[in-house]
């Protein structure tokens, strides 16, 4: 695993674990799919993962998912959404290792009311679940689709928070386990997703601050998803004048204001990004086309590869 | 349009979607637009970023402490008020600390309540205890009757936990006969005056605790049994502001952009809202690439143009600069297209078209008064005009 800052080269596909989180509306989820595609397109096994989603991913691919899978969506590619209840079945059962026992507290309404509002609980299950899945099914890469920032940070916090309040047994165990694998640069990479807009910006470089100086945790890339082609920089304001002036021009010129006004912007937030963060950037285009899904991810998918070679 | 009668007639007003919609801004243009109608009104966030301090263009407000904009103040900034708007940023351990304050009439208990380390927990660490905090904060603002409208902006809906469930949730840990049961050995320690949870009584407890280790299990204990008395007074209330957010004072507004993933959330939201009949008043889709007017049909009017502008100004590589403003023309026509077939799609999946408020995207970001004023004529400017 080959993650240099500022230089040398980025093999993107060789880290077991690879997280993708940033503001919500982003392009997550696209990015992480983009990513997985990408990383089966190079010959991987790669499990995509969601979290206490809609089940977003699979329509993506033009499947309607009746559960919460596990489902193939390609060859090479699976697909899961983790869920509390489920992860507290199969990794609280890994813990516990007493299935009746289990049964008997565990079905109770009041017990997983109670459990839900536990502090960090539900995160270190989902977490453990996706760990032992990991381990168990050996997939090269695993795209985990986090929750966004403040949320996703709580996640990724909930090993360590765990650790602190419960000292021995097999929970602490547990954790002890999955901390283990996201602390390790080897294993595991938190790549950043943003667009050049300002709220995602400013949370961005606040989750960055706090995953490497607060959690700990290894980084990746960041990616800046959705940005409009770099048309107008040297539009004279006197042309956009003079179109206005004019009624052929007219159109022209209000389409001119619009999108330089939109660019200015996009410019300002991205160098505030690359003043603030200390991670590779990669740019995706906003992409224009009649179909919302797969078109999308086949472009995104397209331009990743890409700037691994002129990054590398 | 409806978000007219919710701002002229409700008096609890909550911003609820996905995050990254501009969910904030359209609380602040909200309480602005509401204090243009003469009405008292109080912007409350929740949102620990400072984005509602962000949007009026103010350094930040301090945590429970409400800043008020007056009229002058207001009118200066090109917002024709004819009331003050106040924001405030919610503190969920002060609100919390006050319904305690409030509530609990014994001295001595209230004190304990408020020393124990698990209320700490409750204020910071449990899921929901911020959205409870928010709702609590809430009903005491409208019960109070200082403000003619408290608008409310909500953090993002995702994760299962929102605002409208936090309260049960909270209220679920607390609630003695959920759980009783599991705690007994704990609960009666606690009568003896000993608070020390029995970890040798009980697999249930003990299997408990391997998830959520012996310390919390314990300061839970003990904060029930302190807590026990008041718990029915604080369920009669979480019914009560369940009753006024089901009731005509309180309208729900539902903020999306037009991308097809928030779409879906808000939908789920809509729909859930719907369930619990609660009324989704509105359903503002914020960031709509305006349709900008087509470009010349005229045979060789690129020709025409360049001719007639070089007459003109004589700029140098005139026809490159325009055939790049055609295509920044063409991608934000089929930027705004793409919008409005999904706000078609989006039309097509609710109950009352009237519901819906298109607000395009702005040429500039939103963040002070002034921007707010000028969103605000976009919005509600000419809607007044044309009826």
């Amino acid at each position: 695993m080959e993650v240099k800052k500022n230089q040398g080269t980025v093999n993107l596909f060789n880290t077991r674990l690879a997280v993708f989180t940033g503001k919500g509306g982003v392009g997550k989820t696209s990015l992480a799919t983009a990513f997985a595609v990408a990383a089966a397109r190079a010959g991987k096994r790669v499990l995509l993962v969601e979290v206490r989603s809609p089940r977003r991913i699979p329509p993506l691919f033009g499947i309607q998912p009746e559960d919460d899978g596990p489902l193939e969506l390609r060859p090479g590619i699976d697909w899961i959404n983790l869920v509390p209840r489920a992860a507290l079945q199969t990794y609280g059962m890994k813990v516990l290792k007493l299935k009746p026992v289990y049964r008997a507290v565990f079905e109770q309404r009041a017990v997983r009311r109670f459990l839900r509002a536990v502090p960090a609980l539900a995160e270190v299950l989902i977490l453990g679940h996706l760990v032992h899945l990991i381990e168990k099914n050996d997939y090269d890469v695993t795209v985990l689709d986090a929750p966004s920032t403040g949320p996703g940070a709580q996640m990724l916090d909930a090993p360590r928070a765990i650790l602190e309040r419960v000292s021995r047994g097999p929970m602490h165990e547990g954790a002890a386990w999955i901390q283990a694998m996201l602390t390790d640069p080897a294993q595991t990479r938190i790549h950043l997703v943003t667009v050049a807009e300002e709220l995602p910006v400013t949370e961005v470089l606040e989750l960055f601050h706090r995953i490497r100086d607060e959690l700990k945790l290894p980084l990746g890339l960041a990616m800046v998803n959705r940005l409009l082609p770099d048309l107008l920089a040297d539009c004279a304001d006197e042309l956009l004048t003079q179109a206005a002036a004019h009624e052929l021009g007219r159109a022209l010129a209000q389409a001119g204001e619009l999108y330089r006004s939109r660019l200015r912007l996009q410019e300002t937030y991205l160098d505030r990004l690359r003043a603030g963060i200390d991670l590779p950037i990669l740019s995706f285009p906003e992409v224009v086309l009649p179909t919302d899904h797969w078109a999308v991810i086949d472009a995104l998918t397209k331009a990743l590869p890409r700037q691994m070679e002129t990054e590398a | 349009m409806r978000l007219d009668s919710v701002l002229n007639e409700s008096h609890i007003l909550v911003t609820m979607g996905p995050g990254g919609v501009g969910k904030t801004t359209l609380a602040a243009l909200l309480g602005i637009e509401a204090s243009v109608r003469g009405r008292k009104t109080l912007v409350l966030t929740i949102d620990p970023a400072r984005r509602l301090a962000d949007a009026f263009g103010l350094r930040q407000i301090p945590a429970g402490q409400p800043h008020v904009l007056s009229i002058e103040e207001l009118v200066r900034q090109g917002v024709p008020a004819r009331a003050p708007l106040t924001i405030a940023m919610l503190n969920p351990g002060k609100s919390l600390a006050d319904v305690v304050s409030r509530e609990v009439s014994d001295a001595g208990l209230r004190q304990r309540i408020l020393q124990h380390p698990f209320f700490e927990r409750l204020c910071h660490d449990l899921a929901g205890s911020t959205e409870y905090a928010a709702m609590e904060e809430l009903y005491h603002l409208y019960q109070h009757g200082e403000y003619d409208l408290v608008v409310v902006d909500t953090p993002p809906t995702t994760q299962g936990i929102d605002f409208l469930n936090a309260p049960d949730r909270i209220l679920n840990v607390l609630k003695l006969d959920g759980i009783r049961w599991l705690l007994r050995p704990a609960l009666l320690a606690g009568k003896i005056g000993r608070l020390v949870l029995d970890f040798s009584g009980g697999y249930v407890v003990r299997i408990l605790a391997k998830f959520t280790g012996k310390g919390f299990l314990r300061e839970l204990a003990s904060f029930l049994s302190l807590f026990s008395s008041q718990l029915e007074g604080f369920r009669l209330r979480a019914e009560a502001i369940k009753a006024v957010l089901q009731s005509s004072v309180t309208a729900f507004v539902l903020v999306t952009t037009p991308d097809p993933n928030q779409v879906a959330e808000v939908l789920f939201l809509y729909r859930r809202l719907f369930s619990r009949q609660l009324d989704a008043k509105a359903l503002v889709v914020n960031r709509v690439v305006p349709e900008l007017p087509p470009l010349p049909t005229v045979e060789g009017w690129q020709e025409i143009l360049t001719n007639r502008l070089r007459s003109v100004g004589g700029q140098r590589d005139l026809s490159a600069g325009l055939a790049r403003l055609a295509e920044a023309h063409q991608i934000l026509t089929q930027l705004a297209e793409r919008d409005k077939k999904r706000v078609a799609d989006l039309l097509d999946r609710i109950e009352d078209p009237e519901a819906l408020l298109r607000v395009s995207l702005l040429p500039e970001d939103v963040h002070d008064l002034q921007g707010l004023a000028g969103l605000r004529r976009q919005v509600f400017g000419s809607n007044k005009e044309e009826a």
